[in-house]
């Protein structure tokens, strides 16, 4: 079927994209619009002595100016995180934030006075005199010193900088199976900090119709529907029904505008107080300070193995940075993290603890993966650690521990069971499509040039597709479908793929399919957009909300064409009378039910479908991917040279779209393995890579051409067959990349480099090892 | 950032005029790559910004008596896709190149980059490395000097607040000279220079002559390496050699140490792009 499931359909949101005709935050322009400019922390710990705002507030075009004070007599609520308590080892420790801080600054980047001027640049100048007295405190930014528990404490009166610790697994029988086993191998592994870097920074803008004593807040947000829940409930006190929030184009979200900040609440509330519409938005320069960093993960892990090579137990004692305050998604990526640390692999006993650290930076909370990556790192970091120290094949190794497609359902020593997976056919397949057998004669090529060579693998597994979500389907007269989703597409291409199954599923054109999203007026209920779920849970929502319309329809269709309703089919479109030649097409029943004249009450009135889909443990999926790179051994420059990827997000809807996820995905992922970091001043507390020119994007020609294949093997767990396919390039990325530069580096003696293996850590390494 | 006038004379001599007057409270802006970036976030906001990148007379690449004249205004992108460029200097295209992004060599200009006098600048070591001079144009009079005169410290030249830099010229005996330049950033492209470096020379009856060696991002300054140039300078072309020649090249730099790379980091890769600069020139030039 053209446009159907399963074709690689280009996106219908494309034309709109590419010609600049979206409609984002900052392009909205309202009458009367105010700007906002929020004057940051330029300490990473200090005392609030004073703030003197009387010269800023005299200057022409100021219209007020609000500071913590004024945010706490105006009664406010703050802003916290939700732990998950079935994980949570002792007590958690929070200090909720408000929008803006009072008497403490805890990093760099902390709002402290929102300036309210008639132009951005009156705000900015106004924000440059206002006059803070700040006392400076000593900061904890280096996590490897936190947590050791050699550094100041955050917040005064806490005994440690620990805020909540999540554990699962068993460890006593870790202990037993670490005795009885013929080999242990142990490392301390480094995740490294990151940062997003969304191609359109946050922007908010809010409105306040004292009539109707109405919010409405559009802001670049990927769920707007629990901002609206968590601004209304906690924030301001208001029912939901007095705050729309409207997120509109987003540019990019990936976890980071996965929930509502700061600046969301400073734009409603300045404009309530002002009577102004309020727009704020970001500067590049202000996201690296501002937006959500992410990763920054220390854990001390150990794996024992048997004679045979055969894991036998796993303890990883893990450390996250979470920064000053704790996001409203802080406890997401240690939760996913704790829960996926047996990845692919059969290991009989587990143990994770999580500690969750307060320190002197930037909350960290989801980016692309929040948690997988980390967890996956670790374990084909340690596989590769085990081949080496036990003298196994890479491939091998991970052969004797991949869970069989036999042994599926699998329940891990964790919490979650598996219900499909071919690890040991993908690996396979990966292995033959990144022609390792004749790697050795590429090394030696290489070797020709004076360069090193490596190659490398992981194989790892995700969770996806995370609660539930509702669906709705409706028919206009004219027989138009409009999809109201409670998904929010952020430049993934629902509104592609969603028409591809409506048109699928009811046989109506593709083009007659139109998405409307994020706007809590328009699309009452709805989780947004995260953890690679919403093809499988608003896509299985979308089926059941077109098995609702067949219903609908053939209750109709049996009216008009004077039959049981149990004696129509429902096929392509079209309902018929069995055995017939009686039909009407399903447009038709659309216009009829429009203004039905003399019909049955129980038919009601037009032609829509609810559908809502409770995902259950979601489902996982894997893959390998094999990076092949030429180290430059002079300079410590690594070439990735090829990277491959078998996947399996389970059935394939659009192969063009997969494609673009798992592109960006692998992406994203070599970047944090070669490029990407985020370094903070070891004393001050300044954050030293706070622009591009520090933080090193990975640009097109600093990359090969991915080999992507996709290997589905359809999940039970939803209707449609499909496994998320959000995330999974950058959960195997890095440990890939990793694994090859330090197969590179191994004949010269390098075992392990820490993430991003830039030119220097390499060239430094090798010295090291010389 | 605060207001400032905004001035955009017509021509060099309403320019030089204008400065005469204004200086030294007036600061030039010529392709705004680095200035503008600048000016958003300084608290010394100029009491007036001369606009000179539509002067006519600092446009155009030429052949001139005594080499090639390239104007100050003259942007990164015409820099690589001039045909006299390519047949006397594409040395310079690559160095070209390597700076900033399409957008920024779109509008940055090779006098800014020069004048702006960052250590890490990429227009530097080519030019040094194939002797140029530079015009500037004052209230009376042109004066010429060495590139390497220009240059004081970082972001520090010796042009006087009422004078312009109007032309770069490449010297006769340069034109056409075997030179290669090798930038080293943290990838490919928009990376600033750990280091960079160019060398350029001439091989007559197999020995090196009038080797020139030029390194950035490791000093100061761009610096030329004179103790090195001097090492192989008449000396038969040597793979050892020009070894050792990369390694007294570091004895001439003082690279600094911080977080972007370690000092000795940096002093390695002098040597290896000096060497590397150094072989590729070799290999451009006729052997007899």
């Amino acid at each position: 079927m053209k446009n159907g499931v399963g074709q690689p359909v280009t996106r219908k949101e494309d034309p709109k994209f590419l010609m600049g005709r979206g409609r984002y935050v900052d392009d909205i322009d309202l009458p009367d619009l105010a700007y906002g400019f929020v004057l940051r922390s330029i300490h990473a710990n200090a005392k609030i002595r004073s703030i003197n705002t009387s010269e800023a507030k005299a200057l022409p075009g100021v219209i007020g100016i609000l500071t913590g004070d004024d945010y706490v007599s105006d009664g406010l609520g703050v802003i916290h995180a939700e732990i998950n308590p079935n994980l949570l080892k002792g007590e958690a420790i929070q200090y909720p934030h408000a929008a803006l801080v009072r008497e403490y600054v805890k990093c760099v980047g902390a709002p402290v006075a929102f300036v309210v001027a008639e132009t951005q640049s009156i705000a900015k100048d106004a924000a440059e005199i206002i006059e803070i007295d700040y006392e400076i405190l000593e900061s904890a930014t280096d996590l490897s010193k936190v947590r050791s528990g050699n550094t100041p404490i955050v917040w005064e009166g806490m005994k440690s900088n620990v805020s909540f610790t999540y554990g699962m697994g068993d460890a006593e029988k870790v202990a037993a199976a670490f005795s009885d086993s013929a080999h242990i191998v142990k490392s301390t592994v480094v995740n490294n900090r990151i940062t997003t870097n969304a191609m359109e920074p946050r922007c908010s803008i809010g409105i306040f119709e004292p009539g109707e004593e109405k919010f409405t807040l559009y802001s670049s947000n990927q769920r707007p529907n629990n901002a609206r829940q968590a601004i209304a409930n906690e924030i301001f006190e208001i029912s939901e029904a007095q705050l729309r929030v409207i997120s509109p184009d987003v540019g990019g979200g990936f976890g980071m505008k996965g929930s509502f900040y700061g600046e969301d609440v400073l734009v409603l509330w300045a404009a309530r107080k002002y009577s102004r519409p309020i727009k704020w938005n970001s500067e590049r320069s202000e996201s690296f300070v501002t937006d959500s960093h992410a990763r920054d993960v220390i854990s001390d892990c150990e794996m024992s193995f048997d004679a045979d090579g055969k894991v036998t137990g796993l303890r990883v004692h893990a450390d996250y940075n979470i920064g000053a305050y704790v996001a409203p998604g802080g406890s997401i990526s240690p939760m996913w993290f704790t829960l996926l640390l047996s990845g692919v692999y059969r290991i009989p006993a587990v143990e994770v603890v999580t500690r969750c650290h307060f320190t002197n930076t930037i909350s960290t909370a989801p980016y692309r993966g929040a948690g997988r990556p980390e967890s996956a790192f670790i374990l084909e970091r340690l596989m590769d650690m085990a081949s080496n120290q036990l003298n196994i094949d890479p491939i091998e190794i991970r052969r004797k521990n991949l869970i069989t497609s036999d042994e599926m359902p699998y329940q891990t020593a964790l919490m979650f069971s598996y219900d499909s997976g071919e690890f040991i056919e993908i690996m396979d397949e990966a292995v033959k499509e990144a022609n390792w057998s004749e790697f050795e004669e590429r090394k030696k090529e290489s070797e020709s040039k004076g360069k090193l060579r490596g190659i490398g693998l992981a194989c790892y597994l995700e969770g996806a597709a995370p609660f539930n979500e509702r669906m709705e389907i409706r028919f206009d007269s004219g027989g138009t479908v409009t999809v109201v989703a409670g998904t929010h597409s952020h430049g993934q291409g629902h509104e592609t793929i969603y028409s591809q199954m409506v048109s699928d599923f009811l046989g109506v054109p593709y083009e007659s399919v139109h998405l409307v999203q994020g706007d809590t007026d328009k699309v009452p209920m709805g989780r947004g957009t995260v953890g690679s779920r919403s093809i499988t849970v608003g896509g299985s929502a979308l089926r059941l909300a077109s098995d609702e319309v067949i219903e609908k329809g053939k209750k109709i269709a049996g009216h008009l064409l004077e039959v049981s309703p149990e004696d129509i089919e429902f096929n392509n479109g079209t309902f018929s009378v069995a055995g017939t030649d009686k039909s009407i097409d399903i447009t038709e029943i659309a216009k009829r039910s429009h203004t039905p004249v003399m019909w049955p009450g129980e038919l009601g009135m037009g032609l829509e479908g609810v559908g809502v889909f409770q995902s259950g443990p979601g489902n996982f999926p894997n893959g390998c991917q094999i990076a092949e790179v030429e180290v430059d051994a002079e300079t410590g420059k690594v070439t990735l040279e090829n990277m491959v990827i078998v996947g399996d997000v389970g059935t394939v809807i659009n192969p063009l779209l997969l494609g673009g996820q798992i592109h960006g995905g692998l992406t994203q992922g070599i970047g944090q393995a070669l490029f990407e970091d985020v370094v903070y001043e070891k004393n001050g507390g300044q954050l030293l890579s706070a622009s591009f020119q520090d933080y090193t994007m990975p640009r097109a020609d600093d990359l090969p051409f991915y080999d992507i294949t996709s290997h589905p093997v359809p999940t039970k767990q939803n209707p449609l067959g499909v496994k998320g396919a959000g995330e999974t390039g950058t959960v195997g990325a890095p440990p890939a990349v990793l694994n090859a530069v330090i197969n590179a580096l191994q004949s010269k003696g390098v075992t392990d480099i820490e993430m991003p293996a830039t030119p220097e850590k390499i060239w430094l390494a090798l010295r090291k090892a010389a | 950032m605060r207001p400032f006038e905004f001035i955009k004379p017509d021509s060099e001599a309403s320019a030089i005029e204008l400065l005469g007057k204004l200086s030294p409270n007036v600061r030039i802006l010529a392709g705004g790559t680095d200035y503008l970036v600048d000016l958003k976030h300084t608290a010394d906001v100029p009491k007036t910004v001369m606009d000179i990148s539509r002067l006519p007379e600092l446009k155009g690449i030429d052949e001139v008596d005594d080499g090639l004249r390239i104007g100050a205004g003259v942007t990164h992108t015409e820099i690589m896709q001039n045909p006299l460029i390519k047949k006397y200097a594409p040395a310079m295209i690559h160095a070209a190149h390597t700076i900033g992004a399409v957008q920024t060599r779109n509008l940055g200009t090779i006098g800014g980059n020069l004048v702006t006098c960052v250590p890490s600048m990429d227009s530097g070591p080519t030019l040094v490395a194939l002797d140029a001079e530079v015009n500037i144009v004052g209230k009376d009079g042109t004066r010429r000097i060495s590139l390497t005169d220009l240059f004081v410290g970082p972001r520090k030249t010796s042009l006087k607040s009422n004078e312009l830099l109007t032309e770069i010229i490449i010297p006769k005996r340069s034109l056409g000279k075997p030179a290669n330049f090798y930038k080293f950033g943290l990838r490919k492209g928009q990376a600033l220079a750990l280091v960079n470096a160019a060398s350029s020379l001439w091989i007559k009856g197999g020995c090196f002559k009038d080797l020139r060696i030029s390194i950035g991002a490791v000093a100061p300054v761009v610096i030329r390496c004179l103790k090195a140039e001097k090492y192989l300078e008449g000396k038969k072309i040597d793979e050892k050699l020009v070894k050792e020649a990369g390694n007294i090249a570091v004895t001439e730099a003082k690279p600094i140490d911080d977080f972007r790379a370690s000092q000795s980091y940096r002093n390695d890769l002098i040597a290896v792009l000096v060497t590397r600069t150094i072989n590729a020139a070799i290999d451009l030039a006729d052997k007899d």
